[in-house]
């Protein structure tokens, strides 16, 4: 508790700082994370059916097997819903063991108006600030590791979604490069 | 120049990644969408979607980089 008190003096702090000085923009973004050791896939059984694919597995996580129970529908074929379902399964088990909340905040002060939220091809962000796509995963582009992102904004007053792809930019991971939108 | 419909159901295999990316690059160099999809009309934000995903689908489902 004493660790969440000092993480909200902190953002109110900052708060505080950006009133104070209009010329400021912060950019803050959290993620809970993980430090877990986690086995392979173990005992996998598919139950596959149109447009549908229910998975059944062990998973060793800190040296005690868990049994996941998964599912997913879509458009894809069925072996991608086996895919998706077995990632979604140890993603919500994980999550359902609690892990460690992280934040990370940068103040970044410049003249005049700023510029807004929109993300852009092209950009240096926090990881952070751009969403998962569902069923999402890291890869390997160029040497790098790379993340789906889907933003939603209001455009015209309509919901707008576009889907993207960033990359980190150093071997701290704090910076990440927008490398893509659509 | 594939239609939106023959994009929508591309054949995507990994075993044929370079030949099927050079066909989708290809594509993407005729079309010259707007790299800002907000600046595109309703039909072109859908086909340069539907374009790009196809393309990066081979970055992340084939073990390439």
């Amino acid at each position: 508790m004493s660790i969440l008190k000092s993480t909200l003096i902190f953002l109110s702090a900052i708060a505080f700082f950006h009133s104070a000085l209009a010329d400021c923009d912060i950019r803050s973004a959290s993620q809970l994370t993980h430090e877990r050791e986690v086995g392979p896939v173990t005992d996998l059984e598919k139950t596959k059916s149109a447009g549908k694919c229910a998975v059944r597995y062990r998973l060793l996580v800190d040296g005690v097997w868990n049994l996941v129970e998964a599912e997913e529908t879509g458009l894809e074929q069925e072996e991608s819903l086996c895919y998706y379902a077995i990632e979604k399964g140890r993603k919500e088990l994980l999550v359902g063991l609690g892990g460690k909340f992280q934040t990370e905040a940068i103040t970044v002060c410049k003249d005049g108006r700023s510029s807004g939220v929109k993300i852009n091809t092209g950009d240096t962000i926090l990881e952070g600030e751009v969403a998962w796509t569902k069923n999402g995963k890291y890869f390997n582009y160029r040497n790098s590791k790379c993340r789906l992102f889907i933003e939603r904004r209001e455009l015209n007053r309509q919901l707008n979604v576009n889907y993207g792809v960033i990359c980190q930019l150093d071997s701290v991971g704090i910076n990440w490069i927008v490398v893509d939108k659509w | 120049m594939l239609s939106y419909e023959e994009l929508k159901n591309y054949p995507t295999q990994c075993e044929k990644a370079d030949l099927q990316l050079q066909q989708l690059r290809q594509i993407q160099v005729l079309k010259n969408f707007d790299s800002d999809p907000d600046n595109l009309n309703e039909d072109d934000r859908k086909y340069n979607g539907r374009l790009k995903a196809t393309i990066w689908w081979y970055v992340y489902q084939c073990e390439k980089s």
